[in-house]
């Protein structure tokens, strides 16, 4: 089984901000989602992945091939979305249809029918008078219409209602059922990467602060509820941020297990991904 | 490049009307005038403003992040906006040539003329087109229209003011008749170098270009 993506070393300045050593894989058959706050480097790690910027250091594969060497003919496989509808507002969803076929070599008019029909995007009005929905809706029957490979999908589910979330996350698990297919989705509906992802990765800062199978990570973070001064018994290696009010603290802990067991006293709840990201990014720095 | 080839021509179906009103308008205003050249000027302006409006509408649409991650080439995606611009000069030199000769020939005048004006203006065109595409590629539609002005403006400006100096007697102008032997062979093979070296330093800049 290859790895639909492997980054290693990843690295990219900008004059206000860079991508630090970034290492990232999305193996096959799996869903990796990425996270990480407005302004982290989520959308630039995309846009290195797909040669949309240059990078400074480090290597990308895509599918087992190098991305620069094999940058049109690995394309052939990749199905994008970003963060914008970039077809012209005077489009049509049939005239996307016409340009797309002759770009894509597999592109299958009538799964891209099906699609349009399946998510309920008009014939015959333009892309100015889609809703954003509908627009994220129609990227999303052209990343998938040419019969892809790898799916990179930037922020592919906002804007959409959760009936069609949820339809369309039920796409992407049928997609990677084949072990050759691999999804890269970014997205900030962090529940949404809870019910589909196999993999987190979270960047923060332009590094990966946290990387691993999505269930493990769950199990293993924890939330601790407690007063400021059990939170100064505690060993201060297991505490990953601090949020602290005039009711008392609540920490992130990396090895819930484990706290439990050195301190039974203490409740330590499940957490969710919003609540790893919230406590990385507002937690009292350590 | 077909595909995006297609996209431009999709998208240019928006300002079709308007380009059909202008060459209609200025085909009539041209056959009340007697004035052979109206329909030439037109088709330069037309074949000026019409891979800039693209330029501008892809801008709009941020269609070049998009385009990027198609599996097309950069050279690719530079090459179907070249030929855009050589379709829609084909479109332009075929309306103006046949308006042309048909006013000529039925003022019974020589139908020649007509020709060879809409193929100087043809080539007046593309060299304009072939010094702005690479200054849009590398300022942007916006930029680039402020700086092709004076580029192009300029020359024009000074060389209508030396022909108006010139009929009023105001000075002599050098003898250029000399020019006129080699024009035919000149002005076409001067013309497909200069879309050609455009081309190539608009692919330059493209590879370079970050989304």
């Amino acid at each position: 089984m290859t790895n639909c993506i492997e980054i290693k070393g990843l690295c990219k300045s900008y004059p206000d901000f860079a991508l630090d050593h970034i290492d990232l894989t999305v193996p096959g058959g799996s869903i990796l989602g990425l996270i990480g706050e407005n302004g982290a480097g989520k959308s630039t790690t995309i846009k290195c992945i797909l040669n949309l910027v240059r990078w400074d250091a480090g290597s990308i594969r895509i599918l087992g091939q190098d991305n620069i060497e094999r940058d049109v003919s690995l394309k052939q496989d990749i199905g994008v979305v970003l963060d914008e509808c970039f077809f012209h507002d005077n489009l049509r969803a049939s005239d996307v249809d016409t340009i797309l076929r002759r770009v894509y070599k597999r592109w299958d008019r009538d799964l891209f029918s099906n699609y349009c029909r399946q998510f309920g995007l008009p014939e015959k009005k333009t892309i100015k008078e889609y809703s954003r929905g509908m627009k994220m809706k129609l990227s999303l029957a052209a990343a998938l219409a040419h019969r892809p490979r790898l799916l990179i999908l930037d922020e592919a589910t906002s804007g959409l209602d959760p009936v069609v979330r949820d339809e369309i996350l039920d796409e992407f698990l049928s997609f990677i059922q084949d072990e050759d297919h691999g999804i890269l989705l970014s997205s900030h509906i962090t529940s949404d990467l809870e019910k589909a992802a196999d993999y987190i990765t979270y960047i923060h800062r332009g590094r990966v602060t946290l990387s691993g199978a999505k269930d493990e990570l769950l199990e293993q973070y924890g939330r601790l509820v407690c007063r400021a001064s059990d939170l100064e018994k505690l060993d201060k290696s297991l505490v990953v941020g601090v949020r602290k009010s005039q009711f008392g603290c609540e920490a992130l802990v990396n090895d819930r297990a484990g706290l439990r067991k050195a301190y039974p006293e203490l409740t330590v709840d499940p957490v969710s991904l919003e609540d790893i990201m919230v406590f990385t990014v507002k937690g009292e720095i350590k | 490049m077909s595909g995006l080839l297609w996209k431009d021509l999709l998208v240019l179906k928006k300002g079709a009307k308007v380009y059909l009103a202008l060459m209609v308008f200025y085909t009539v205003l041209g056959a009340v005038q007697e004035n052979n050249s109206m329909m030439g000027a037109m088709a330069v302006i037309i074949v000026m403003i019409v891979p800039l409006n693209c330029f501008s509408w892809d801008n709009l649409a941020k269609w070049d992040t998009y385009a990027m991650a198609l599996p097309v080439s950069r050279r690719a995606i530079v090459g179907g906006r070249y030929l855009c611009m050589l379709l829609i000069s084909a479109v332009s030199l075929t309306y103006v040539l046949l308006t042309g000769v048909v006013q000529a020939l039925v003022k019974h005048d020589d139908w020649l003329e007509p020709v060879l004006v809409g193929l100087a203006c043809l080539a007046v065109a593309l060299v304009i087109d072939a010094i702005m595409l690479p200054v849009v590629y590398k300022f942007g539609p916006e930029k680039a229209r402020f700086i092709i002005l004076p580029i192009v403006g300029l020359p024009t400006g000074l060389s209508a003011f030396l022909a108006l100096q010139s009929k009023r007697g105001n000075i002599t102008l050098p003898d250029l008749s000399w020019l006129e032997a080699y024009l035919p062979v000149a002005l076409p093979v001067g013309t497909v170098l200069a879309v050609l070296a455009s081309f190539l330093i608009s692919c330059r800049i493209y590879e370079k270009k970050e989304a």
